[in-house]
C-alpha cells in the first residue's frame, strides 16, 4: 500500500465572530500513513477538533488541499461524502455524543445501520448485532447492552462511543481527546485500549492537550499558532 | 433503515412526543367539536326557517292584508313554472287561555292539507308524527292511543324517580309529573267520552232515518221526538266539548307551562289533545273602525308540533286559516249598498303567502332567480286587478332573506364563531408548527450524529417527517375519535353538567333550539385529518429542512 492513508496541505480555517475574524489553522500540513498512531498536542482553543472534523469530513477547509484515502476532499460530492463517512471513518467525539434514546447496543448498531438499505439490514442484522457485542465485550460492557447513555459513567460512554466509532471497520480512526473529560487512571486504560486497536493494524489520529497520553502514540505533532509543529 | 428505527424511537421515548400527540389531539377534537356545532346550528337555522316560511315568502306591506291571494298563487303558478305550490298564511297575536293559564301567542292561520306541499308540517307532532296528511282532524283513535302512550312515559318516569333514594328524589319533579298524568288521564276519559257518543249518535240517527223512512201510519212521532231531542242533546255536548275541525288548534310544544322536559331529556306534556282553548283576538283587519273590540272563540287542542326553533316554538299556536280569517276580520266584506246584495266591497285577505319552488330551482342561486320572477309576476298580476293593486304586497324574499329578519340574532351568532372558529384553528396549528419544530430542534445534536456516521441531509429529514406524519397521524385520530363521541353525546354531557354543578351550559329560553345539535359531518372529519397532517407536516418540515442543510459540525456544536 503505497497510498497514504491521508495527506492534508496548507489547509487553513477561520471562524468570523462578527466583525472579528478568528483564523484558527493557519496553513496546517500532515500525512498519515496506514497504521499510524498520530497524537496532535495542543493547547484548549488551539484548533484540534476544527483539525479533525476537516479531517472526519465533517466540515470543510476555507483553503487547502486534504486527500483522505485516495479521494480528494474538494471534489467528492456529498454522496460520496456520507458513505465516507460511514464506512471509512470513524469518530471518537470529544462530548461523546451518544443518543440518550438508544440503549448501548442500539447505540453502537447506528453506523451499521445508516451503512446499509432496509433490505441489507434484513440479511445482515444478525451478524452486525453479534460483532457490536463482541466489540462492547473487548471493550468491558457487556453487561450494560440494554443501559441506557444516561446510566452509564463518563468511562463507559467513552467506550461506547468508540465502539460506535469501530463498528463499521473503519480505516481510519480519528479520536477527539478520548479521555479528556475521564480521571486519568481510566484515560490510561483508555489509551491502552486504543493502542491495542492500533496494534492490530488500526490507523488513529487523535488530538489531546495532555502530553502524556501522547505516549500511547508512534508519533506526536504539537498544533500552535494554528500549525503543526 | 435507520430511519423508520429512529423515528420510531423518537415516538416511543420522547415524552414530548407524547405532548405532541396529546396536543394534536386536543386542537383536533376542539376544532371538530366547535365546527360540528357551528354547522349544526346553522343546518339547523336554515332547515327550520326553509320549513317554516316555504322557498320564497310574499308579505302583505300592511296590516290590511294580502288580497286576492287565491287568484294570484293561480296566476303565479301558470307565470313562474318554477313554483311547485303556494298557500295564504294569517299571522296575528292574541291571547291563549288553557284552564287557568294564559300566554300571549303568535297565532299563524294555515290551510292544512296545502301548506304541507309548501312547508313541513309534520316533524315531531305528538299525534301526527310523520304524518303524510296532517290535518286538524285526525282520527279520534289516534289521540286515545297517543294520550295513552304519553299516560305510559310519564307512569314510567314517575318509577323511575320514586325509586330513588330520598335524598336524589326530585320532589318538585315529580309533583309536575303527578299533574301531568292527572291531565291526560283526565283528557284520555274525555276524549273515551267523545267517542262513545259519537257512536251512540251514529246509532240514534241510523234508529230515526228507519223510523222516519215507516209509511205514515206505522210511524211513531213520539219515539221521532224523543230521538231527536237526545240527538240534538248529544250534538250540543260534543260541539262544546270536541268542537269542529274548524275550531281545532295545534300549539307549538315550548309554550309556557303547557310542556316541560325532565333532566333526562323526556317532554312531558302537561296539557294534551282534546283540551279547551279560548283564544283572544284583535280583529286588525278591518282598517276603517276606530275602537277594536276582540274577538274571543273557543277551539279544542288538537295536537302539538315543533319547529325546533324555540323562539317560534314557545309561542306559536296554528289555527285554521278560514276560521282566523274571520276572528281577525279579514274575511270578505259585502257592499252595504242595497241595489248590489252579494258584491264584494272588499275581498278576503292573508297576511303572508308562502310559496315552494320545485326541488331542482331551489338552491340559493337559483332561487334568487326565481325571486325575481315572482316579483316580476306580482306587478303584471297588480296591472290587472286593481284589488290587489290596492295593497300590494311588498317583494317576495327568499327564505334566507326572510330569514334575516325572523332570527337576525343567528347571524351575529355566527359572525362571532366563525371569528372563534378562525382563531382557534390558527392557534392549532401554530401549537401543532411550535411543539414540532421543538422536538426537531431539541434533536440537532443527534442529526449531527446521524450526519457525522454518514446519514444523509435527506435521511435525517424523513426521520423527521415521519416523526410529524405518526404524531399528527396518531394524534388526529385520538382527537377525532374523542371529539366524535363528544359532540354525539352533547345533551347527555350538557345535562350531566348541569346536574353536578347546578348550571345550565345551554340555556334552552336564550338559545333557539331545544337540543344542542349533534351532527358530525364526515367532510370535516375528513379535512381535520388533513389539515392536521399539513399542520404537523410544517411544523417539522422547517426545522428539518433546517438541520439537513447544516453542516454536521454546525448540528454537533448547536447549543
Ligand atoms: N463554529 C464556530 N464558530 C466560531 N468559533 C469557533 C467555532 N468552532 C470553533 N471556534 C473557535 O475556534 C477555536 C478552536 O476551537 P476548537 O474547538 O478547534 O479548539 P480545541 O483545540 O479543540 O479546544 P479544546 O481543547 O478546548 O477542545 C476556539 O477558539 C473556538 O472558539
Ligand atoms: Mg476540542
Amino acid at each position: 500500500m503505497s497510498k497514504r492513508m491521508l495527506d492534508a496541505r496548507g489547509l487553513h480555517k477561520s471562524y468570523r465572530m462578527g466583525r472579528v475574524n478568528l483564523h484558527v489553522l493557519r496553513g496546517v500540513s500532515l500525512s498519515v500513513e496506514h497504521g499510524e498512531f498520530v497524537a496532535v498536542i495542543g493547547a484548549s482553543g488551539s484548533g484540534k477538533s476544527t483539525l479533525l472534523h476537516i479531517l472526519g469530513l465533517l466540515d470543510k477547509s476555507d483553503k487547502g488541499q486534504f486527500i483522505l484515502d485516495g479521494n480528494d476532499a474538494a471534489k467528492l460530492s456529498s454522496r460520496r461524502r456520507n458513505r465516507i463517512r460511514c464506512r471509512d471513518v470513524g469518530f471518537i467525539f470529544q462530548f461523546y455524543h451518544l443518543l440518550g434514546e438508544l440503549n448501548v447496543l442500539e447505540n453502537v448498531m447506528i453506523p451499521a445501520k445508516v451503512n446499509c438499505s432496509t433490505i441489507g439490514w434484513l440479511g445482515r442484522r444478525r451478524r452486525a448485532g453479534t460483532q457490536a457485542i463482541e466489540l462492547l465485550d473487548r471493550l468491558g460492557l457487556k453487561d450494560r447492552l440494554k443501559h441506557r447513555p444516561g446510566e452509564l459513567s463518563g468511562g463507559e460512554r467513552q467506550r461506547v462511543a468508540i465502539a460506535r466509532a469501530l463498528i463499521n471497520k473503519p480505516k481510519i480512526l480519528l479520536a477527539d481527546e478520548p479521555t479528556g473529560n475521564l480521571d486519568s487512571k481510566t484515560g490510561l486504560r483508555i489509551m491502552e485500549l486504543l493502542k491495542t486497536f492500533n496494534d492490530a493494524g488500526q490507523t488513529i489520529v487523535m488530538v489531546t492537550h495532555d502530553r502524556n497520553l501522547a505516549a500511547a502514540a508512534t508519533r506526536t505533532i504539537g498544533l500552535r499558532d494554528g500549525r503543526l509543529k | 433503515m435507520y430511519k423508520l428505527f429512529l423515528c420510531l424511537r423518537y415516538l416511543r421515548r420522547r415524552y414530548l412526543a407524547l405532548v405532541a400527540v396529546v396536543a394534536v389531539a386536543l386542537c383536533v377534537a376542539m376544532v371538530l367539536i366547535v365546527v360540528s356545532l357551528f354547522d349544526g346550528f346553522l343546518y339547523k337555522v336554515e332547515h327550520a326557517a326553509r320549513g317554516l316560511c316555504g322557498d320564497i315568502v310574499v308579505d302583505g306591506y300592511s296590516i290590511s292584508g294580502i288580497k286576492l291571494y287565491d287568484e294570484f298563487i293561480v296566476y303565479l303558478k301558470d307565470e313562474v313554472p318554477e313554483v311547485e305550490a303556494a298557500t295564504p298564511v294569517i299571522y296575528t297575536y292574541g291571547l291563549l287561555r288553557v284552564g287557568s293559564r294564559t300566554n300571549t301567542v303568535q297565532i299563524c292561520g294555515i290551510r292544512l292539507p296545502e301548506r304541507l306541499a309548501v312547508t313541513q308540517f309534520q316533524r315531531d307532532m305528538f299525534v301526527q308524527d310523520g304524518w303524510k296528511n296532517t290535518s286538524f282532524d285526525p282520527p279520534l283513535e289516534h289521540l286515545i292511543s297517543r294520550t295513552e302512550r304519553h299516560m305510559e312515559l310519564i307512569e314510567s318516569i314517575i318509577q323511575r324517580e320514586s325509586s330513588k333514594p330520598d335524598d336524589k328524589r326530585d320532589e318538585h319533579l315529580l309533583h309536575r309529573l303527578y299533574a301531568a298524568e292527572n291531565n291526560s288521564a283526565r283528557q284520555r276519559e274525555m276524549l273515551i267520552t267523545v267517542s262513545l257518543l259519537r257512536k251512540t249518535l251514529e246509532m240514534k240517527r241510523r234508529e230515526l232515518q228507519a223510523e222516519q223512512a215507516k209509511p205514515a201510519g206505522l210511524r211513531n212521532d213520539e219515539k221521532i221526538r224523543q230521538l231527536t231531542e237526545r240527538m240534538e242533546e248529544v250534538t250540543e255536548w260534543l260541539g262544546k266539548n270536541f268542537r269542529p275541525p274548524e275550531k281545532r288548534v295545534i300549539l307549538g310544544l315550548g309554550l309556557a307551562n303547557m310542556s316541560f322536559r325532565t333532566p333526562d331529556g323526556d317532554t312531558v306534556r302537561l296539557v294534551t289533545p282534546g283540551r279547551r282553548a279560548v283564544l283572544t283576538i284583535l280583529p286588525l283587519g278591518r282598517g276603517s273602525s276606530t275602537t277594536i273590540t276582540p274577538n274571543t272563540a273557543t277551539f279544542t287542542v288538537i295536537d302539538d308540533a315543533r319547529t325546533d326553533l324555540y323562539i317560534i316554538d314557545s309561542n306559536t299556536v296554528y289555527v285554521p286559516f278560514e276560521t282566523i280569517q274571520e276572528l281577525t276580520d279579514m274575511g270578505a266584506e259585502y257592499s252595504a249598498d242595497e241595489d248590489k246584495p252579494g258584491v264584494i266591497a272588499i275581498p278576503a285577505r292573508c297576511t303572508q303567502i308562502q310559496i315552494k319552488i320545485k326541488p331542482a330551482y331551489a338552491s340559493d342561486s337559483k332561487l334568487i332567480k326565481v325571486r325575481q320572477k315572482v316579483n316580476s309576476a306580482i306587478k303584471k298580476f297588480a296591472d290587472n286587478n286593481p284589488f290587489f293593486a290596492g295593497a300590494i304586497p311588498a317583494d317576495a324574499q327568499t327564505w334566507r332573506e326572510k330569514q334575516a329578519k325572523y332570527i337576525g340574532t343567528i347571524e351575529k351568532q355566527r359572525a362571532v364563531v366563525t371569528i372563534m372558529f378562525g382563531v382557534i384553528s390558527l392557534v392549532s396549528v401554530l401549537m401543532v408548527f411550535a411543539i414540532f419544530h421543538m422536538i426537531v430542534t431539541q434533536k440537532i445534536r443527534d442529526i449531527g450524529v446521524v450526519r457525522a456516521v454518514g446519514g444523509s441531509a435527506g435521511g435525517v429529514m424523513q426521520i423527521f417527517l415521519g416523526f410529524g406524519t405518526a404524531t399528527a397521524m396518531l394524534g388526529s385520530a385520538i382527537g377525532l375519535t374523542g371529539g366524535y363521541f363528544f359532540v354525539r353525546n352533547i345533551n347527555e354531557i350538557e345535562d350531566w353538567m348541569s346536574n353536578w354543578f347546578g348550571v345550565r351550559v345551554y340555556d334552552r329560553e336564550v338559545y333557539l333550539f331545544d337540543k344542542i345539535p349533534n351532527t358530525v359531518e364526515p367532510m370535516t372529519m375528513l379535512w381535520l385529518a388533513v389539515g392536521a397532517l399539513v399542520a404537523g407536516l410544517i411544523g417539522v418540515l422547517l426545522p428539518a429542512i433546517k438541520a439537513g442543510r447544516m453542516q454536521p459540525v454546525e448540528a454537533l456544536r448547536y447549543e
